[in-house]
């Protein structure tokens, strides 16, 4: 496939793709790898969060995100050591549930549907992505496939697809009373997804 | 069944339903009408939306007819990943085996998110008088459970209250400050249940798709409730109903959009917690175990025709295009699961003698098989139930319907007696106390016009001796 035509499907993709989110409320932004540790400090700072929890997975290392918001005055959460007892993982929890925001990325993203693929290959995403009331989430372009098929597809061509998993399309949401639809029932509220270019 | 069920009685509840709601301003109406819009345009966005409903249903039906060899797959994945497996016959058998689970670990309470079949094996009750605390929470289960009720329709439980029906009930049961705005009411449960999932020791959940090739037990939700069970409580509970076995992820993948786009006209659910094991990290679960319900799965599994039921991916579309259950609701069908796809199921699952009306409580106007993802022919089934009800019953003796019918059935044959009927009315209405036939239900609020001194047969013959009418033509 030569360039030109990959970065049109990447285009489509990526319109598709907002689109669909903006339909669930989600609020998409799009910049590069390198930008993206400053515009997104702004964007927490515009916010006026404070407390940030983070995913333990690679991108958000490769990115040193951990390092750049605690420079910037943000209290981190730091991820749990995975030989904590119980108790140590409840009170890690409680934390949690009090940070503004927890950021995490993705492997794949559907763009028909919005929909991304969250991995507990890192036990922490799950509470990072699900107890604050704001989850961020950031994805590659290169992580963005057509639908749900092509995301089954890709989630297998990196492991034998028999991990912890869950898929995440949008701010928690219920319409339980008379099919009004209100927005963080128990999940989180509010969603951001931070679609990013890796520059080579 | 011993129960709180009331599935005996379906014709009393439903006319007890029409009366009690006589301004017409049923919650149902309004709900219902914005679901199948929902769906209508989630319909049209899909150009091959007709043929992935035919392929979903061509895979469903692969599916339940080769459910033995996919639950030995599973069987091998649950092996592989430590998931504890539990085979329920019966109600009773599951609530025991869960009973055990929650003992073993010295629980006294449980945090459960959306189960249909939890409601089928009556768990909450069951528990209860176990002393242990089951609490609900989806928001509108919890709505529900607050009220002491039972889901009134399939995916969105607490359908048949309006607004301010919350309102009080929250005022009342919770000690707040009476509003019916439901972001604010949102948000007072999330409050309530916050606190539950972070000491949450056991978590149950319900199982919308056991994957065969990865072993994933996977649940739709939209709240996130369901990944709050699976992911912080130290104990998972997945309840399973024995036919809800899809082939692969692909298949899932498929079927859960069919779903969404279904019952509540999104493209996704917001979240598809696809469960596969314990975790061995801090915050666990430490242990995941699986009940198997059959409860008469398994016998439905065996009848050519009503094996097709099992198809059903519980979306709920049926119900809310179904011209009875949009006039009188869920709770009258009296079991778990209303609407047409109930009016199938409860009497296959519990026998037409249990359930003997549920065949009936259906106009055969044929929009729950038209609007079905997996293209479940409920009319046929209906019929094919009201087959076997009537076989069922000429080995049976008297039934009074039966007798009236049949009686009114062979008069409308003959003219004669016909008439007499007419002219029997008159007489009687001279010689029975209160000027009238008694029927009391009916006659409740309203007063008998009296029947006319002459039939509408005797008044034509004379007028058109009258005015010669008939000569002109």
């Amino acid at each position: 496939m030569s360039k030109t035509t990959k970065e049109q499907i990447n285009l489509s993709r990526i319109e598709t793709v907002t689109n669909a989110l903006q339909t669930l409320d989600v609020e998409v932004i799009r910049t590069t790898d390198s930008g993206l540790g400053v515009l997104l400090i702004d964007f927490l700072v515009q916010a006026e969060a404070t407390g940030v929890a983070l995913s333990s997975d690679q991108v958000i290392s490769d990115l040193k995100l951990p390092a750049m918001l605690k420079a910037a005055g943000f209290e981190v959460i730091p991820s749990l050591n995975q030989s904590a007892g119980p108790i140590e993982a409840g009170r890690w929890k409680t934390a949690l549930a009090k940070v503004d925001v927890g950021i995490t990325s993705t492997p794949v993203m559907a763009a028909e549907t919005g929909s991304a693929l969250m991995l507990a290959k890192y036990p922490d995403d799950r509470a990072v992505s699900l107890l604050p009331p704001w989850h961020i989430l950031l994805v590659a372009e290169e992580n963005l496939v057509d639908d749900i098929a092509s995301l089954m597809k890709k989630w297998g061509e990196s492991s034998d697809r028999r991990e912890n998993a869950v898929l995440v399309t949008g701010p928690s949401r219920t319409a339980d009373i008379e099919k009004e639809l209100v927005l963080g029932v128990h999940g989180p509220g509010k969603m951001t997804v931070m679609i990013y270019r890796s520059n080579p | 069944m011993s129960s709180h069920f009331n599935i005996h009685d379906l014709k009393k509840q439903m006319k007890k339903s029409v009366r009690e709601r006589p301004d017409g301003v049923l919650p149902y109406k309004k709900s219902t009408k914005k679901a199948i819009a929902g769906r209508d345009l989630r319909a049209s966005e899909w150009d091959d939306f007709e043929e992935r409903r035919d392929r979903a249903t061509q895979r469903r039906q692969e599916a339940i007819d080769t459910l033995p060899d996919l639950h030995d797959q599973l069987r091998e994945r649950w092996e592989e990943r430590g998931i504890v497996v539990h085979e329920a016959k019966d109600t009773n058998e599951a609530q025991q085996h869960i009973l055990k689970i929650i003992r073993n670990v010295k629980a006294d309470r449980i945090l459960k998110s959306k189960s249909m079949l939890s409601e089928e094996i009556e768990i909450n009750d069951f528990l209860e008088k176990n002393s242990i605390t089951p609490v609900e929470t989806d928001l509108g289960e919890y709505i529900v459970q607050l009220r002491g009720e039972h889901p009134s329709h399939i995916t969105m439980p607490a359908m048949h209250l309006l607004r301010e029906d919350v309102g009080q009930l929250f005022a009342e049961k919770l000690g707040v400050e009476y509003t019916d705005d439901p972001p604010t009411l949102t948000k007072i449960a999330r409050e309530a249940l916050r606190k539950e999932f972070l000491a949450a020791q056991v978590g149950m959940c319900g199982v919308n798709f056991a994957v065969a090739e990865s072993g994933h037990l996977a649940t739709v939700t939209n709240e996130g409730n369901g990944r709050m069970v699976t992911s912080q409580a130290r104990v998972v509970i997945a309840l399973m109903g024995w036919e809800r076995v899809t082939q692969s992820l692909e298949d899932l993948g498929e079927l859960w959009q069919l779903l969404a786009r279904s019952a509540t006209g999104q493209r996704a659910t917001v979240y598809l917690n696809l469960l596969s094991g314990p975790s061995p990290g801090p915050t666990g679960p430490d242990e995941v175990h699986v009940v198997i319900v059959d409860n008469g799965r398994k016998r439905i599994h065996q009848d050519p025709t009503m094996r097709e039921v099992l198809r059903c991916i519980r979306c709920g579309a049926c119900l809310n295009v179904c011209p009875v259950y949009r006039q009188v609701g869920g709770h009258p069908y009296g079991g778990v699961y209303p609407g047409p796809i109930g009016a199938v199921l409860t009497p296959a699952l519990h026998g037409t003698r249990e359930a003997p009306d549920h065949a009936f409580a259906s106009s055969l106007c044929g929009a729950c098989e038209d609007i079905c993802p997996v293209k479940i022919p409920l009319p046929k089934l209906l019929l094919h139930q009201r087959h076997q009800k009537v076989e069922d019953k000429k080995n049976r003796g008297f039934d009074a319907e039966e007798v009236i019918w049949s009686t009114f059935a062979k008069a409308t044959e003959s003219g004669a007696v016909f008439s007499s009927f007419g002219r029997a009315a008159s007489v009687l209405q001279k010689v029975v106390p209160g000027g009238s036939v008694p029927m009391p239900q009916w006659q409740k609020g309203r007063t008998a016009p009296a029947f006319p001194k002459q039939s509408f047969r005797q008044w034509y013959e004379q007028n058109k001796r009258e005015t010669g009418r008939e000569k002109d033509e």
